[in-house]
C-alpha cells in the first residue's frame, strides 16, 4: 500500500513540470519579480507583473513593481533586464509594447501609472523620450510599429491615442476598450461594435486613414479584446460569450476576410493587465494568483494551438 | 492493487519520456481540454441544481426576511468568481432589465453617465475619505445621487447597499449585466469592501470604482477582483 502510495506520489511529481511551460517565482532575486500584497491600499487589489508577451518567440514580462522590463531564454533564465529609468516612488508598470527590427528589439515604450508618463527606452536602458502630459486618463494598452509610432489605448477616456516615435501627439480616434495591434506593415487593427451589425475589425495605416472595416459579425458576444496579430494577418481576438459570465472567454482566430478559423476557452486570471499571448501556434495564458503572493509562482502555460 | 501499482509505473514511464526532452504538448493539450471540459459543465450542473432548488423553494412558499448582509461571499464558480444564486438569496431578482423591451431605463442612463463623468476627477480627496484611499463609496454614491437615484452620499460600501436596498434595489443573478448596476468585489479585507457601477462600451461590459493608490475613479474590467454581489432597481 505504502508503495502503490509512493509511486503514485513519484508519478504525479515528475509529470507536473511538463505542464507549465515558463514558472516564476516572486521575490527580490534577478530571476524573480516583484508584488505587493497585501494590496498598499484598502481599495486596492494585490499587485505583481502586470503584462506579458511572446515576441519572435520569447517571454517578455513587465516587472511592474521593481521597475524593469524583462525577456527570458528557452532554459528560463533572464536574458535582458532593462530597468525604466526616471522612476520615482510610487510607480507601477501598467503596460510595454517592443519595437522591433526583424528579431532585435529596437525601443520599448512603457507605460507609469501613477506618473502617467509614457517613456520610450533603449534596449540597454537609456531614456529615448518621454511624454509627461499625454492628454489621456489611463494608459492601459500599448502597441509600437515598426518606426517607433506609439499606440495607447485609454480605458477612462474609450480613446486610442497615436504618438510619434519622439513623443508629439499625433491624433486619438473613438476606442472601445477593444484591444489594438500593428501588423508588419505598421498598420494599427482594433475591434468595433454597432449595435445593428455585431462586431467590425478595423483598420487604419500609420497616417491614420481608414484602410477596412471587415464585418465579424458575433452581436452576441461582448467584451472583444485584440490581442495580436500575425505575420498572415490573422487577429486574435477574445470575447465573453452569449452568457455574459466575464470569466468565461473565448479566444477566436479570424482570417483577413473575417473568417473564424479557431476557438479556444480559457478563464482569465485576477489582477493582472495584459495576459494571454499567442506565438507561432499556440496560445498561452498567465495563471497567477497574487492575493498568494509570494507563496506560490506564476505559470505562463499553454491553453491551446491558434493552428 | 496491482493494476494500481501498475498504472503508476506506467505513469512514472511516460513521466520519464516527456522528461527526457519528448513533445508533452500533446498530452498537455488533452488535459487542458479535459480541464476545460469540466470547468464549462460545472455552470450546467449549477444551472439544474439552481433550478430545482427554485421550484423546491417555489412549492414550499418560502419567503425569507431581508437579509442586509452585504459582505456575505456566494457560491463560487471555477474561477473564484462570486455571483448571486437563486437560492442562497431572497432578493435576488431575475437579472432581466427593469423594463421590458431590453433598452436602458432613464435612470439606469443617468447613472452611467454621471460615474463616466466622475473618471479621473480628483475631487474624492478630502479627509472624510483618507485623502482619496477610501474614496470608492463616495464616488460611487456621488453619481447614484446626481442621477437621482440616491438621497445622499455615503462614505461606506454598506451604506451605499443599505440605501440603495432601501430604494428598492436587489440583488440580481448575474450575468447578464446592465449600465447602472452596483457592484461589490471582495477584497485583501473581505467580502464587499470595495464598490463601483457597472458601465457598457461598444459591446463591453466594464465597471468604475475609486482606485485608493491613484486616488481618482478608473475604469477596468468587471471582473478584476472577485465579485461580491450586484444590485439593479428591478
Amino acid at each position: 500500500m505504502k508503495n502503490t502510495a509512493l509511486l503514485v506520489l513519484l508519478a504525479i511529481t515528475f509529470s507536473l513540470p511538463a505542464l507549465a511551460n515558463w514558472e516564476i517565482k516572486f521575490g527580490k532575486a534577478q530571476n524573480e519579480v516583484g508584488y505587493v500584497n497585501p494590496p498598499a491600499g484598502p481599495e486596492d487589489f494585490p499587485l505583481g507583473p502586470h503584462s506579458f508577451r511572446i515576441i519572435s518567440g520569447k517571454l517578455w514580462l513587465a516587472d511592474s513593481v521593481r521597475g524593469r522590463i524583462i525577456s527570458f531564454a528557452d532554459d528560463q533564465s533572464i536574458a535582458n533586464e532593462i530597468k525604466v529609468p526616471g522612476l520615482t516612488e510610487p510607480f507601477f508598470i501598467d503596460d510595454f509594447a517592443v519595437q522591433m527590427l526583424k528579431d532585435t528589439p529596437v525601443s520599448i515604450w512603457v507605460a507609469e501609472r501613477f506618473s502617467g508618463h509614457l517613456i520610450r527606452i533603449s534596449p540597454d536602458g537609456k531614456e529615448m523620450a518621454r511624454i509627461k502630459n499625454t492628454g489621456l486618463a489611463q494608459l492601459d494598452d500599448l502597441g509600437v510599429d515598426s518606426s517607433g509610432q506609439l499606440y495607447v489605448g485609454d480605458f477612462g477616456k474609450s480613446v486610442l491615442a497615436v504618438f510619434s516615435s519622439e513623443g508629439k501627439k499625433l491624433r486619438q480616434i473613438p476606442w472601445q476598450m477593444s484591444g489594438l495591434a500593428i501588423d508588419k506593415s505598421d498598420c494599427l487593427h482594433t475591434i468595433n461594435f454597432n449595435e445593428g451589425t455585431g462586431h467590425q475589425h478595423v483598420v487604419y495605416n500609420a497616417e491614420g486613414k481608414e484602410l477596412s472595416r471587415i464585418e465579424i459579425g458575433f452581436a452576441e458576444m461582448q467584451n472583444p479584446r485584440l490581442w495580436q496579430i500575425n505575420e498572415l494577418g490573422e487577429i486574435f481576438v477574445s470575447f465573453i460569450p452569449q452568457s455574459g459570465d466575464p470569466t468565461k472567454n473565448v479566444l477566436v482566430t479570424i482570417t483577413e476576410k473575417g473568417v473564424i478559423t479557431n476557438k479556444i476557452s480559457f478563464t482569465n486570471p485576477y489582477y493582472i493587465g495584459r495576459y494571454l499571448m499567442v506565438s507561432d501556434k499556440d496560445c498561452y495564458l498567465v495563471k497567477a494568483d497574487y492575493l498568494n503572493a509570494p507563496a506560490r509562482s506564476i505559470s505562463i502555460a499553454k491553453v491551446g494551438s491558434v493552428k | 492493487m496491482k493494476t494500481c501499482k501498475k498504472l503508476s509505473v506506467l505513469m512514472l514511464l511516460v513521466s520519464s519520456i516527456f522528461m527526457v526532452g519528448c513533445d508533452a504538448s500533446k498530452i498537455m493539450e488533452t488535459i487542458t481540454k479535459v480541464a476545460d471540459g469540466i470547468q464549462q459543465a460545472i455552470p450546467k450542473i449549477k444551472e439544474v441544481v439552481d433550478t430545482v432548488s427554485n421550484v423546491v423553494n417555489t412549492v414550499q412558499g418560502v419567503t425569507n426576511t431581508a437579509n442586509n448582509n452585504t459582505g456575505e461571499q456566494n457560491n463560487n464558480n471555477a474561477a473564484g468568481t462570486t455571483v448571486a444564486t437563486a437560492n442562497d438569496q431572497e432578493d435576488i431578482g431575475t437579472g432581466t432589465a427593469a423594463n421590458n423591451n431590453g433598452s436602458l431605463t432613464a435612470q439606469q442612463a443617468a447613472i452611467g453617465r454621471a460615474i463616466r463623468g466622475l473618471v479621473g476627477s480628483t475631487r474624492f480627496r478630502g479627509p472624510e475619505v483618507d485623502g482619496g484611499n477610501l474614496a470608492c463609496a463616495q464616488v460611487v454614491s456621488t453619481a447614484l445621487v446626481q442621477a437621482g437615484a440616491l438621497p445622499r452620499v455615503q462614505l461606506n460600501c454598506d451604506s451605499v447597499v443599505a440605501d440603495l436596498r432601501a430604494q428598492g434595489w436587489q440583488r440580481v443573478n448575474v450575468p447578464p449585466y446592465q449600465e447602472g448596476d452596483v457592484v461589490t468585489w471582495t477584497t485583501s479585507r473581505g467580502p464587499g469592501r470595495h464598490i463601483g457601477i457597472i458601465v457598457k462600451e461598444g459591446s463591453s461590459y466594464v465597471a468604475i470604482s475609486n482606485s485608493s493608490s491613484q486616488r481618482t475613479p478608473r475604469k477596468h474590467s468587471i471582473n478584476y477582483m472577485p465579485i461580491t454581489q450586484v444590485l439593479r432597481k428591478v
